[in-house]
């Protein structure tokens, strides 16, 4: 069997798990959560902590009827629906997507990486972290200057090279912070 | 559905993932959205004044900070908000989902609050590269969902006031050992060593697990150093385009400082505004009206009159702005022709639709800095900068900066 398909066995088998666990009955203990190790009372919440809660939460439901009310006295009722599915959109694209991503990105790394030091895969986790957010934050430039731009002062650069060459910077520096890493546990470990 | 849960809480338990975390998180993207807030309503009541308002017009670079400051800080803000989201990804499977109408309410108002400062950053960054792929208008929308998020903070706040203030001080959330200390119930536990599962759960649960896990200590520190970095990337590699100290390595700002026409960027060039004929027109004359009393005037005329020079900056609501140098005759000496001494101005352009006229209320029409402008740096204004006049008045926003001048009319 090719790798690719193997790989795409796998991927079929876990959504099937994913779907029995959800469909068939499971028995999960039930555990009072006071039974759990480490778990002590929180202390009791005094007055001024409650009337602090009460007006910032009347403060908050105020300026909400604020914002309903600029939004539906300024934006046709097509935009507000729009907005809505917006709104919805974003969640659904963060919660089932961007953050199960991030998940399964993590165990991966953490599953090929079982051999090298937690700092180093560490360091590896925190460049991709990094190279990820700013792709994210540059990729609907890349498409902003491909549908052209009002004039030639705007997006001036070719921010695809930029991001491209990001990534290489990013990936140069990782892998000086990671061999220096390695090098220095090494002695350390040829000391002892 | 239950056991699921269970072991997404379980799967997504991490050190990161604790209290401590959310409320350092938190604090920082708070202060980041009040700033937001805070100078966008400056921007917003400077374009739409309430009645009786007035404003600071010295510096003369304030809107350039507060403009610049209020696109930087939201850059910030995108991966503060990842991280913070990151760090409390599990309560999203809480079992049940709501154990009270006060719970489920809460649970509302955090999907509202999520949502809404997703879809404020994202559409607030794509809007500086002026692409507006949305069906709303911007500009309104981006003001009513800026209340929305700024009450759902008041009331996350409010619901969270006790574990924020248990979490808040590094000494009581760091133990002797240097580790977190454990949270009990009630102070916010943010997933947690679920107790094993049988069944095709279990089977997903131990794969899951066989991963090793990092130090608490260094996976705490990855998630706070990561979102650390990616936040002084996204400011510094952007903030260029309005510091002129960091242009150096503006490498995905939108705009560059002194790239454009007469070193200068163009929003809106003449050609978009449809005034190439109407300002190139020799006949071209500046109305100054009072009631009755009015002057008109040539290109030459304006000339002639007494010239300023003053260094000003243009600043972009959507955060970009630089410094130039401008000369061209007072608009208070302009208003002294026809005796408005010191009463606020309405501006007409030559162009059309939005921003076609504007207002200088009477401290901006009577500060000696704000000039019809005739040249910019050093030579005559570029048809892409107004020519053959325009506003030019400190600490406004770019869009008041009313281009390809027709009349100024005492209020």
């Amino acid at each position: 069997m090719s790798s690719r398909s193997a790989v795409a066995l796998r991927v079929l088998v876990g959504l099937g798990a994913l779907t029995a666990s959800v469909l068939l009955p499971s028995r999960v203990p039930r555990v009072p959560a006071e039974a759990l190790p480490e778990a002590h009372a929180a202390p009791p919440v005094g007055a001024g902590v409650r009337r602090a809660r009460a007006a910032l939460v009347g403060v908050g439901v105020a300026g909400l009827v604020v914002g309903a009310a600029l939004l539906v006295t300024t934006v046709r009722p097509a935009g507000v629906a729009g907005l809505g599915i917006w709104l919805v959109g974003a969640l659904v694209l963060h919660d089932g997507i961007l953050a199960p991503a991030t998940f399964a990105a993590n165990r991966l790394l953490r599953g090929a990486g079982a051999r090298i030091p937690p700092v180093v895969l560490a360091v590896l986790q925190g460049a991709v972290v990094v190279g990820v957010v700013l792709t994210l934050t540059v990729l609907p430039e890349i498409r902003a200057k491909q549908l052209g731009p009002r004039n030639p002062t705007v997006l001036p650069f070719d921010y695809g090279l930029r991001l491209g060459l990001l990534w290489l910077v990013l990936a140069a520096l990782t892998a000086i912070v990671c061999a220096v890493l390695l090098r220095s546990q090494r002695t350390r470990r040829s000391v002892r | 559905m239950r056991a699921l849960f269970a072991l997404a809480r379980g799967s997504l338990a991490s050190a990161a993932r604790h209290p401590r975390t959310a409320v350092v998180l938190g604090r920082l993207l708070g202060t980041g959205f009040l700033v937001c807030f805070a100078t966008g309503l400056y921007s917003h009541f400077l374009q739409d004044p309430l009645p009786g308002m007035a404003f600071l017009t010295r510096p003369a670079s304030l809107y350039r900070i507060t403009q610049g400051l209020h696109v930087a800080t939201g850059i910030a803000c995108i991966p503060l908000l990842l991280g913070k989201l990151y760090t409390v990804f599990p309560l999203l499977f809480a079992w049940p989902p709501a154990r009270t109408v006060a719970g489920l309410l809460e649970r509302a108002s955090i999907a509202l609050f999520v949502a809404s400062s997703l879809v404020q950053l994202a559409t607030g960054l794509v809007n500086t590269y002026q692409w507006y792929p949305w069906p709303f208008p911007f500009r309104q929308v981006h003001y009513a969902l800026a209340w929305v998020i700024v009450a759902s903070l008041a009331i996350h706040i409010g619901v969270k006031l006790p574990i924020i203030t248990r979490w808040w001080r590094r000494r009581d959330s760091i133990g002797p050992d240097g580790r977190l200390r454990p949270v009990g119930t009630g102070e916010g536990r943010l997933g947690s060593r679920e107790p094993r599962a049988s069944g095709v759960t279990g089977v997903l649960q131990r794969w899951i697990e066989r991963a090793p896990a990092a130090p608490d200590a260094v996976s705490r520190r990855t998630v706070l150093g990561a979102v650390g970095v990616a936040t002084g990337a996204a400011v510094v590699l952007s903030v260029g385009q309005s510091l002129p100290a960091l242009a150096a390595v503006n490498v995905f700002g939108p705009r560059q400082q002194r790239l454009g026409p007469q070193a200068l960027p163009v929003n809106k060039t003449a050609r978009a505004a449809g005034v190439v004929g109407a300002a190139t027109d020799p006949g071209w004359v500046l109305t100054v009206r009072s009631g009755r009393r009015s002057r008109v005037l040539t290109r030459t005329d304006l000339l002639t009159l007494p010239q300023t020079r003053v260094t000003l900056p243009i600043a972009c609501v959507e955060g970009w702005s630089v410094s130039a140098d401008w000369r061209g005759v007072r608009v208070a000496d302009l208003a002294a022709l026809v005796g408005a001494t010191g009463r606020g101005i309405t501006v007409r352009s030559l162009q059309r639709g939005a921003y076609a006229t504007t207002i200088l209320e009477p401290e901006f029409a009577a500060d000696p800095l704000t000039l019809v402008a005739l040249e910019l740096n050093g030579a005559p204004l570029d048809l892409d900068h107004g020519y053959p006049a325009r506003i030019i008045a400190p600490a406004r926003p770019g869009v008041l900066q009313t281009k390809w001048l027709s009349s100024l009319e005492a209020r």
